[in-house]
């Protein structure tokens, strides 16, 4: 299966939970469309849905109703494993918490997607050892997580979202445990890196600061997504 | 690192999160070590046993591979003649004589008594082996094996007094047969003890206890027993030690032995005046074999059986003649076994049916004449319990015949020892009631001129109808010599190189004992089967600790999973990682475990040779093990892991991606609690057929009731745990406003519904070890205390048995003044109302609890019509209960004493139906013995087949099966149809006593001093069946030892989930605190928490234990609940788990209330 070109297009996403009286709905019909090369930015309260929407999109809930298609292709069609594939070729995820997973170095966790390939492997170490370059890890290519500040751990993370190329970058609160220079760097580091691989970028977050660098800006307000002029952001 | 190598693989991630996650690992590859450890252990005790029982056989044996032990003397030299065969060598090493007994020895000094004593007498030809010297003592030494040296209390140097049985060629049953004087005594000198190993553990018979032993010189022994030259034993030696020959080798073997007349006690003398060839046996009668291949060989020559017998009286009107013989002869005509000619030089008729001829001495002296009715009084054939009773019986006469040819031939009546053999008829020493003082002078002078000659002659079959018995109906055959044969010794020789009785028929078979051994070392119980029983509670509980802690792990993993999966790897790829590392795990918590269980069988081992030693009788066993057996261990085990571990990666499989994110296993987000239906239906599903299964029970037996019972108790298990898991989904109480402790209580009860299926495993840990525990207490067994009769004692007060046989009624005063009873013992006897069952044995494998090998000829008793009458005993299933039977009315005796079912053997007719049992001889037998001894289904109807006396297959028909009784061991069949198959066997060996309460310990006192010399051993009913019973109780302690163990996995499982739900939620305990909770109350939610658990287990295994029982309790059985011990172990067990959920409550209160909340 090849996915080229991706487009994504969100329609009328709706998320319900059930309970015991009537269904709780977090997502009340959100649609949206993204570029390759651009970057959103969405902003809201606690509890607003932005973290179940940014879920969706990443193919890790289901909606309730609506529609997602990636060039042209509902992902939600697809089996578990092939759906696993999609997202570990097409999904890079930047998690709040890093969600590193202890027992391997920091090479090793940004290269672990690539387990799910079959080929590549060298193409892949290179260009693991380039990303953790980049996002200024050179120097901890064989330190644990735990032997890692809240930074870098974030950068490492950063790095192992994209070692697969992915055509759409989610992040969710990826500067919301750091410190305000900290989290600049990181905001520096997510925007640096979308320009050079020309990804889209989905960023959930509470920052004004970080989302009025991001090309467009959406606010999810009572399970819907209200586009927000630039400057208001 | 270098960037030029790939630096991560499937298989290094593998082996990095193993690393990572070792403690989890460790505590998993524990759980998986001890279902391998007890697996493997199980496995190993069975090794064990049977290499145990195997090296016994081999010890005991040595390099003896066939025996023959015949039940009549025959010349020595029989050995020496299949010793010198040359193809004899190409088989076998060596054939040696001996004789084989069983005596009774007494220490000279105090009198102590060892009964059931194998005496060997042997020559210097006999083999040694295991290291030791074995020689012939000294004419009047023998040696002794330890364990008899150590039984009567003596040392080289004492005197022991050695008490045989004395030969008896004539059956002692039979009315000619001598009844007293049947024990030859000798007071000889201990020359040396040695140890019971090698030859001083020899024995024919298979059994794991050490037998009592003593050795003599064969010359000695064969001058005590009056038998010079002779032997009762051939032992043939392979050509190694250790070997055994096959079937081929064997029928080899018996074919180069070729017994001589004389070995079977048979003659053929030329008789010259009579002109004929008289065949005789030393028994005075021929037996079926020794018949009919004479007749093969000299029918054709005309040979004449003749069947002579004593007539105490001959009589016609008040005239009597005492002690005659008379003689049962097909009268002929030709020369020279005829003519027989009247008084006036006719030939007499053949003789018909009623009719009689006497001699014309007879005829003259009772003045009879033809027309005339002669009354002939004689002795049943049989004794009636040793006495001899006299019947009378009257014919026509019809001639008389001349005093010369065949009616004047003293040789048509047998040799009887004390009797023909005497000048005068005043030196009769005869066997039977005599009277001298009806002996005339005539009489003696008759005897004088005739000696034994017949007065009165019958036909063959007249005589044979009511003369004949078990023991024979032919006295001689008499053959006259063929065309041109001289009637002289050479030519008798030459006959008996002619006459060929089966060698077989006769006993003189090889039996090869050493491979019938090392068959029966298979054991009766495959004991690896039985303690995979025993601990199949360890090792599901085992499992479920694996289950509980693998689970546990990935619990602690969701975010690692979810990540995984965020990152694009598939469920299925995930769950392949997880299940790899377990199975890393597995396959090294299975190598310790196979160590370990090497260990865990030592223990066992060690467990049965001293604290359950009760259970195998004595302490022989010893560890061995198989690659088989450790390769099986080692994979059940690992394999049975695996599966627990595929079972707790079913709910990776189940688990959303993004509750696994937040660290949380659950399943798709759902804010309603839904009614866990499939829980409940498993659970209602489970106990009702859990509730079929126990009703199953009572009509299955064996190892299928065992089935059920542990299938039963399985299901409630599972069904009560589905059911609690149900409970637990919903949420626990709704409330929590409640007053005081209560409160707290239901606030522990939420928690524990928090982790439905972690509290359900913790909870079933506890369930079934406790459900285990309770369930085999309810086996115990005790034997009655009182003297109902339906019970294992039959209400008998005493149970004793004789080494060697009792003739005599023990009922009858006359009887007993015989066997030496004084007046005070007679005084003993009526005041303590003293009443005795007699019982006929054939001697066979002990069939009991007690023997460990596998028995092929077990101990057959016949049962006296008195006893089957007297009915008792508690019955586990009867041929009344069966379908049919029971609705009969006409069977309502049998309903009431199914001891009567005995009677209904039909012995001439083949097959069963409504009416009675063809052919297919009736037997009852202990329940026990019949399940776990030979292997039968436990129910009536069951047929199966054992050697007759003669080596003949007999069949047996199952119609009773006793419960917990003393007769385990044995077959019991009616007397009457004992004496059909086995004819040879004499006397009474088996005695059940009836005494006035209290009054068993005098009566058994008098009869052992009393009857000492027969090896009479009396003892209490109710002692020897707790013997029996302490065997299964010992049993029940082990799997019950077993079942601690497994409460201990437990408990250690509910510590391990308790500390986890306390770790999992110290910031929510630490918020409890920091407002304003104090530390007690904070512990004893955690103590509540950990107590509804324990309580929940300890409850679910009661219920279980209770339902898997139902069937099981009740009716006539023994059963005898420990309530005081059960109670204080399951005390013991909520003590203990109460103390394990302090480690919790400890973890609890350590926590630093501020750390917590931060890191919340």
């Amino acid at each position: 299966m090849v996915f080229s070109v991706p487009d994504l297009i969100v329609e009328n996403i709706v998320k319900e939970y059930p309970t015991r009286t009537a269904p709780l709905v977090v997502l009340r019909g959100c649609s949206l469309g993204l570029a390759r090369g651009e970057s959103l930015a969405i902003l809201g309260p606690s509890g607003s849905g932005k973290s179940t929407l940014l879920a969706i999109l990443g193919t890790l809930d289901m909606p309730t109703a609506g529609r997602v298609t990636f060039d042209g292709q509902d992902p939600f069609t697809l089996a578990e494993p092939a759906l696993a594939r999609f997202r570990n070729e097409q999904i890079g995820f930047v998690f709040q918490a890093h969600h590193l997973l202890p027992q391997c170095t920091v090479l090793e966790n940004v290269l672990i997607p690539t387990l799910a390939a079959k080929d590549g492997k060298h193409a892949a170490l290179r260009r693991a050892t380039m990303l953790l370059e980049r996002v200024g890890l050179a120097q901890r290519l064989d330190h644990r997580p735990a032997e890692l500040s809240g930074g870098e751990r974030q950068r490492a993370a950063i790095a192992r979202a994209l070692i697969r190329s992915p055509a759409l970058l989610l992040a969710d609160e990826p500067t919301g445990n750091l410190d305000r220079t900290t989290a600049a760097a990181i905001g520096d580091l997510l925007l640096d890196i979308h320009r050079q691989e020309q990804t889209m970028m989905i960023v959930v977050t509470h920052s004004v600061e970080l989302a009025g660098r991001l090309q467009r800006v959406v606010e999810l307000d009572d399970g819907r997504l209200v586009e927000k002029r630039k400057e208001l952001a | 690192m270098s960037a030029s190598r790939f630096p991560l693989s499937a298989f290094r991630f593998l082996l990095e999160s193993l690393s990572y996650h070792r403690r989890m690992n460790a505590a998993v590859a524990l759980g998986v070590t001890a279902a391998t450890a007890v697996l493997t252990g199980a496995l190993l005790v069975g090794d064990s046993m049977r290499g145990s029982l195997r090296e016994l056989t081999l010890d005991r044996l040595g390099p003896i591979d066939e025996a023959l032990v015949a039940d009549r003397f025959f010349r020595t030299a029989l050995a020496d003649e299949l010793d010198a065969q040359p193809a004899f060598h190409d088989l076998a090493s060596a054939a040696v004589p001996a004789i084989l007994l069983e005596a009774s020895l007494s220490n000279a000094t105090s009198g102590t008594r060892a009964n059931r004593t194998t005496l060997l007498g042997i020559n210097d030809r006999f083999p040694t082996w295991g290291g030791g010297e074995l020689r012939p003592p000294a004419a009047d030494k023998l040696v002794l094996n330890q364990p008899l040296a150590d039984l009567l209390g003596v040392k080289a140097g004492d005197d022991v007094l050695l008490r045989l049985p004395t030969p008896s060629e004539i059956p002692r049953d039979s009315a000619l047969g001598r009844k007293t004087e049947t024990i030859t005594s000798r007071r000889l000198t201990v020359e040396r003890v040695i140890v019971a190993e090698g030859p001083g553990r020899f024995s024919l018979r298979p059994n794991q206890s050490a037998p009592l032993m003593a050795l003599v010189a064969i010359d000695a022994l064969q001058e005590a027993l009056k038998q010079p030259g002779r032997a009762n034993a051939i032992f043939v030696t392979g050509r190694e030690e250790a070997s055994h020959g096959s079937a081929g080798e064997q029928k080899h073997l018996q074919a180069m032995l070729h017994p001589k007349l004389d070995d079977f006690g048979l003659h053929i003398a030329a008789d010259e005046k009579f002109d004929c060839f008289n065949l005789t046996s030393d028994r005075m009668l021929l037996d079926a074999d020794a018949e009919r291949s004479a007749l093969t060989a000299f029918g054709k020559q005309g040979a004449q059986p003749v069947f002579t017998y004593l007539a105490n009286t001959l009589a016609v009107d008040k005239r009597e003649i005492p002690y005659s013989t008379v003689a049962g002869i097909d009268l002929v005509a030709a020369a020279p076994l005829g003519p027989w000619k009247d008084t006036d030089g006719k030939p007499i008729e053949p003789i018909k049916d009623g009719e009689i001829v006497l001699n014309r001495w007879a005829a003259d002296d009772l003045q009879a004449k033809p027309g005339d009715t002669v009354r002939v009084t004689y002795f049943l054939p049989e004794s009636v319990h040793g006495a001899a009773v006299e019947m009378t019986r009257t014919f026509t006469l019809v001639a008389v015949c001349a005093m010369e040819g065949p009616a004047v031939d003293p040789t048509l009546t047998p040799t009887l020892p004390g009797v023909t053999d005497q000048l005068s008829i005043a030196d009769w020493n005869p066997p039977f009631p005599f009277d001298s003082a009806r002996v005339r002078k005539k009489d003696e002078a008759y005897w004088d001129e005739y000696r034994a000659t017949p007065k009165a002659f019958v036909n063959l079959a007249t005589a044979r109808k009511y003369f004949g018995s078990r023991f024979g109906d032919t006295t001689s055959i008499r053959v006259p010599p063929g065309d041109g044969e001289k009637v002289d010794d050479a030519t008798a020789a030459e006959l008996a190189s002619r006459w060929k009785p089966d060698p077989a028929a006769a006993g003189f078979v090889l039996q090869p004992v050493k491979q019938q051994g090392l068959a029966a070392s298979s054991g009766t119980t495959p004991f690896d089967g039985l303690f995979l029983g025993f601990s199949m509670f360890i090792i599901a509980a085992a499992l479920m600790l694996v289950l509980l802690l693998f689970r546990l792990g990935i619990e602690q993993r969701a975010r690692e999973i979810g990540t995984l999966r965020a990152i694009g790897h598939s469920a299925a790829r995930v769950r392949r990682w997880l299940l790899g590392e377990g199975l890393i795990v597995a396959a090294l918590g299975g190598a310790a475990g196979t160590a370990l269980g090497v260990g865990y069988a030592w223990l066992m081992v060690e467990g049965l040779r001293t604290w359950w030693v009760a259970a195998i009788a004595t302490p022989f066993l010893q560890l061995h093990a198989t690659a088989t057996s450790v390769l099986c261990g080692y994979l059940g085990g690992v394999l049975v892991a695996a599966a627990a571990i595929l079972w707790a990666l079913r709910s990776a499989k189940r688990a959303a991606l993004t509750r696994l994110l937040a660290g949380d296993f659950g399943e798709e987000k759902s804010l309603v609690r839904r009614t866990p239906w499939i829980s409940r239906m498993i659970g209602i599903a489970a106990l009702a057929a859990a509730m079929v299964v126990s009703g199953m029970g009572r009509q299955l037996s064996g190892e299928a009731q065992a089935g059920a019972f542990f299938g039963a108790g399985a299901l409630v298990l599972v069904g009560l745990l589905a059911l609690v898991r149900s409970q637990l989904r919903q949420g626990g109480p709704r409330s929590l406003v409640t007053p005081g402790a209560a409160s707290l209580a239901r606030l522990a009860l939420r928690n524990g519904a928090r982790n439905p299926g972690r509290s359900t495993l913790s909870i079933g840990l506890v369930a079934s070890a406790s459900f285990l525990i309770l369930a085999i207490s309810a086996f115990h067994l005790s034997p009655p205390s009182g003297t109902r009769a339906d019970t294992g004692t039959g209400g008998f007060d005493l149970v004793a048995e004789s080494n060697q046989p009792i003739y005599q009624d023990l009922n009858r005063e006359p009887a007993r003044y015989d066997l030496g009873f004084s007046s005070a013992d007679e005084k003993t006897i009526i005041t303590t109302d003293a009443h005795f069952y007699a019982f006929r044995v054939h001697a066979g494998d002990d069939a009991s609890c007690l023997n460990l090998y596998r028995v092929r000829q077990p101990r057959v008793l016949g049962v006296p019509t008195a006893m089957i009458v007297r009915g008792g005993f508690a019955w586990a299933a009867s041929d009344t209960q069966t379908a049919g039977n029971a609705a009969n009315p006409w069977r309502e005796n049998e309903q009431h004493n199914p001891w009567l079912l005995m009677l209904r053997w039909m012995p001439d007719a083949v097959g069963a139906d409504a009416t009675g049992f063809y052919g297919e001889v009736p037997v009852v037998l202990d329940y026990a013995t019949a399940v776990y001894s030979l292997h039968l289904s436990g129910k009536p109807g069951d047929v199966f087949e054992i050697a007759d006396g003669r080596g003949q297959p007999m069949k047996l028909r199952v119609v009773g099966l006793l419960r917990n009784s003393i007769f385990q061991g044995s077959l019991l069949i009616s007397e009457e149809a004992f004496l059909r198959y086995f004819p040879d066997t004499s006397g009474y060996g088996f005695f059940l006593i009836e005494t006035r309460p209290d009054a068993e310990g005098a009566v058994a006192t008098m009869l052992d001093r009393v009857l000492g010399a027969y090896g009479f051993d009396a003892r209490r009913a109710a002692d020897r069946l707790a013997g029996y019973l302490v065997v299964q109780n010992t049993y029940l302690e082990t799997f019950q030892s077993l079942g601690g163990l497994g409460l201990l996995l437990g408990t250690f499982g509910l510590a391990t989930v308790q500390l986890r739900n306390v770790l999992e939620r110290r910031g929510e305990l630490a918020l409890l605190r920091a407002v304003g909770w104090p530390r007690a109350r904070l512990g004893w939610l955690v103590m509540f928490e950990n107590a509804a658990l324990l309580v929940g287990g300890l409850a679910l295994g009661a219920i279980a234990a209770a339902v898997a029982l139902m069937p099981h309790l009740g009716g006539a059985t023994q059963t005898s609940v420990p309530w005081a011990s059960l109670a204080g172990m399951l005390g013991a067990v909520l003590v203990v788990g109460l103390l394990v959920g302090l480690v919790a409550v400890r973890a609890v209160l350590a926590v630093p209330v501020l750390e917590a909340l931060r890191r919340e």
